[in-house]
């Protein structure tokens, strides 16, 4: 008889503790990120200060919506590859890009293996200068874009980043902005709570979560 | 009778801490045909003497490009300088895919310096005998690295590796300090100068030598040969006029000088 030695993988089919939208915008000196600090169990809201926004080396920020344990393990991934990077103790450094590439890397691999990561992710950052802002989705779908949201934030409140937003937004219409923004998904999605983190990144490389 | 005892493996130390085996592969490096190298702060430029291994043959390729902003230039066992730039290529594209940005020269010659030193410390292998120049652009600027079968790399200026390659790295080392602004075209006439000191004599044409180019909006390319010639021939030109001013001047300054012996 011949036997055969089968790897069984449990597929991932479904998220258990979730966060809801994550919305990130460019402004005129960086980029903006929020996110509210729920997490909801099914449609449960368990828990009520979870971060789901976190800095990636020098030059990125990260925020994830989906499955909130699955965002942590993508944190450990990216604090390995940020350690490996530094380690090579020269003056390069992955920026947004590549750290959004690797992601997508990331990803898209998992979704071939039939088990997503189950999260949608905000990568935004600057680098020498440069503006970067993306998303990648749970099966691999990734874009670059001035503003971007995820989850119901893509129906309420990108309509009114489409017709408010600018290139030229100093910081504090930015900010402005983003709280109308979070205050319509707070008024209509029901997995969202009152209590959120805007993070901002601008051109001097410093990081301040705020509010 | 007085036989090395030293030197039948690589891992095997003389007394006097020497790895004799690899000081051999690095004199491989020097009976290969000259390659030389230079930079300024935007572009960084190779080049090198094509030489045939007989009448009959065709000579081999020495210059290869790595990828779009690293291209690598070799002296020695032109065989193992393939199998590296094969390597050094799939490094480049394998970032690439991962990162979706060029990989930093720096990095890349770590890499290849990793993997060189490897050999040296293998009883059942042997180093690689060749040397590369390795030229490349990235967020940090151009750069030139010397990668050598030792394991050991270092950034250059400018440099030459090869047959006759101390002819060049006297030429470079007289000049290199004005290269720091050049554009490309300048950078390739020093090139050429250099290469032409290697030759020793035998005539610089756009057919012996192969020059390549990397810099800022200039991804890494071969110079037509055509393009060699013109310049060479524009240096001879330049050089003879050159000559001649200076032959009029002496006569100008020193019209009762006896002539010496015609």
């Amino acid at each position: 008889m011949i036997a055969y030695l089968v790897r069984v993988e449990f597929p991932c089919r479904y998220p258990y503790v979730t966060g809801t939208s994550v919305i990130g915008i460019k402004y005129k000196d960086g980029i903006l990120l929020a996110a509210d600090m729920g997490g909801s169990y099914g449609s449960t809201l368990r828990y009520k200060s979870v971060e789901r926004i976190k800095a990636i080396g020098k030059h990125s920020l990260l925020g994830a919506s989906g499955e909130i344990s699955d965002f942590q393990e993508i944190s450990r991934y990216l604090d390995e590859l940020i350690l490996y990077d530094n380690m090579w103790d020269d003056d390069n450094s992955l920026g947004p890009k590549e750290v959004h590439n690797y992601l997508n890397r990331i990803m898209y691999n998992r979704r071939n293996k039939f088990n997503p990561l189950w999260n949608t992710l905000v990568l935004g950052g600057v680098k020498n200068g440069k503006k970067y802002l993306g998303m990648v989705s749970m099966i691999g779908v990734h874009f670059e874009d001035d503003h971007v949201a995820t989850g119901f934030g893509n129906h309420l409140a990108r309509p009114i980043l489409r017709d408010e937003w600018r290139e030229d937004l100093s910081f504090e219409e930015a900010v402005k902005l983003l709280e109308k923004c979070m205050c319509v998904c707070l008024l209509r999605d029901r997995s969202s709570i009152n209590k959120f983190q805007v993070c901002f990144f601008y051109s001097c490389q410093a990081l301040f979560p705020a509010s | 009778m007085f036989r090395n005892q030293y030197d039948t493996d690589v891992t095997t130390w003389s007394p006097a801490g020497r790895l004799f085996q690899v000081e051999y592969a690095m004199e491989a490096v020097k009976q290969g045909s000259a390659a030389i190298g230079l930079r300024s702060k935007t572009h960084v430029v190779l080049a090198s003497v094509n030489k045939a291994q007989s009448e009959l043959s065709s000579h081999q390729k020495k210059i290869f490009k790595v990828d779009d902003h690293v291209g690598v230039a070799i002296a020695g066992l032109t065989a193992d300088g393939r199998v590296l730039s094969r390597y050094l290529r799939s490094e480049c594209i394998n970032h690439g895919f991962v990162y979706e940005s060029p990989l930093p020269v720096s990095r890349l010659v770590v890499h290849l310096a990793d993997k060189a030193q490897v050999c040296t410390q293998r009883s059942w292998k042997r180093p690689y005998g060749v040397g590369l120049l390795v030229a490349g652009l990235d967020e940090s600027g151009a750069h030139l690295y010397y990668n050598c079968p030792s394991g050991n790399y270092f950034e250059y200026q400018a440099f030459a590796i090869g047959s006759r390659s101390q002819a060049a790295k006297t030429y470079l080392e007289r000049k290199f300090e004005t290269f720091t602004n050049y554009k490309g075209e300048e950078l390739i006439k020093d090139a050429l100068h250099a290469i032409k000191e290697t030759l020793q004599g035998e005539k610089l044409t756009g057919a012996i030598c192969t020059v390549a180019v990397v810099g800022v909006d200039e991804p890494f390319h071969f110079v037509d040969p055509k393009t060699i010639q013109e310049l060479i021939d524009s240096m001879e030109v330049k050089e003879e006029e050159a000559a001649v001013e200076q032959s009029d001047m002496q006569e100008d300054k020193s019209p009762d000088a006896a002539p010496m012996d015609i």
